[in-house]
């Protein structure tokens, strides 16, 4: 697949050399020569200078055969632009960009940017996964009619579901337990007989209006 | 309290918001408070703000909003819940292509107006359903038209 990215900054040239290591062909789109000229040294011959929010430039850069856009610029404003052009007269079919404030992070949504990445509630979401303080982990949102969420929750010492099989718990309905991880880290799909021990990992996909029932069940 | 007295407002007047008091900001908010409407005009500088003209921010009828025109809370600040008319006139297309979305989209502005300089954007904003103009092209129509005339 042909990726345009628009910024060769850390985290444009990052996504630049995993794509490429994956083997797909790419062009990277940045104001600044020096930059470009850095990233051909290690990529090859990849780079476009030139405003990437500019019809012209995208065009340079083969939008109009791109499977997917990334828009990877400072400015929300810019990664914005670059995603609708990219939409709208090159008729990419999967636009991202990054956001870096909630108010904007609500509009790009509503403006149909396929996947904008909100960094701030990235970065809020990994701390929390590091801080074993809430028992509950939200690792995915799965959007839909029904919006769900994969989680992981914690079985605190003490939690009432301790000993109890997985397969007895009165869960929410549609709930899916499809990973537990024990404390030593290995992991298991569980069975008939499995029952829940002290710090237990359960991974759980369920209703975002669930969660809590989930946390009083597990924790 | 509201930011703004409406009860002595004419008929016809508008309340507008204008983002950016650049040299096309600040005029423009001049312009309109002359033809009789309420402008709030918001920069992120003190010194752009100081450029208004004294009389119309002393009446009331312009009112300086030290501001970003892409921050929710800069743009409720500035009541953007009650305005007619949103114009995004900073010197940055792209900045004024979110802040004209945002008024739109987010805060259903009546009519939102960006400058966006470049071509291919001004069609794209056009395409969808902002009022996209370019400053630069209008000072070339309008030289183009001194030239016929001569």
């Amino acid at each position: 697949m042909h990726v345009v990215i628009i910024g060769a900054g850390r985290v444009g040239s990052s996504v630049a050399r995993w794509l490429v290591a994956s083997g797909h062909e790419i062009a990277v789109i940045d104001r600044d020569g020096d930059r470009c000229a850095t990233l051909e040294n290690e990529l090859g011959s990849v780079a476009v200078t030139g405003d990437g929010t500019e019809g012209e430039v995208l065009a340079r850069a083969g939008t109009a055969r791109a499977g997917a856009v990334i828009a990877t610029c400072g400015s929300d404003a810019d990664n914005l632009v670059a995603c609708q052009l990219a939409k709208h007269q090159f008729n990419v079919a999967l636009t991202t960009g990054l956001v870096r404030s909630d108010d904007h992070a609500r509009l790009f949504n509503l403006l149909g940017i396929d996947a904008p990445i909100n960094m701030i509630e990235l970065v809020s979401r990994r701390i929390q996964e590091a801080l074993p303080i809430e028992g509950v982990v939200r690792l995915m949102d799965i959007s839909g009619s029904a919006p769900a969420v994969m989680v992981t929750v914690r079985v605190l010492p003490g939690s009432a579901a301790i000993g109890r099989r997985v397969k007895d718990l009165p869960l929410p309905v549609g709930t899916l337990i499809p990973l537990v991880i024990g404390r030593d880290g290995t992991a298991a799909t569980p069975n008939e007989n499995t029952a829940l021990k002290p710090e237990d990992q359960v991974v759980a996909v369920t209703s975002i209006d669930d969660l809590d029932q989930m946390r009083d069940l597990l924790t | 309290m509201t930011l703004f007295d409406y009860s002595s407002l004419a008929p016809g007047a508008k309340r507008v918001i204008v983002v950016g008091c650049g040299g096309l900001g600040s005029v423009l908010a001049g312009e309109l408070a002359e033809a009789g409407h309420r402008v709030r005009v918001m920069d992120r500088t003190r010194e752009a703000l100081d450029t208004l003209p004294p009389g119309f921010v002393s009446d009331g009828v312009i009112t300086p909003v030290l501001g970003d025109g892409t921050s929710e809370v800069d743009l409720l600040r500035a009541s953007i819940r009650d305005v007619d008319l949103f114009i995004a006139a900073t010197g940055s297309d792209a900045t004024n292509a979110l802040a004209a979305q945002m008024a739109q989209y987010l805060f259903d502005v009546q009519t939102a107006v960006c400058r966006i300089d470049e071509p291919s954007r001004k069609s794209l904003y056009e395409a969808l359903g902002l009022v996209a103009i370019s400053a630069t092209s209008l000072a070339a129509e309008a030289i183009m038209t001194i030239t016929r005339s001569d």
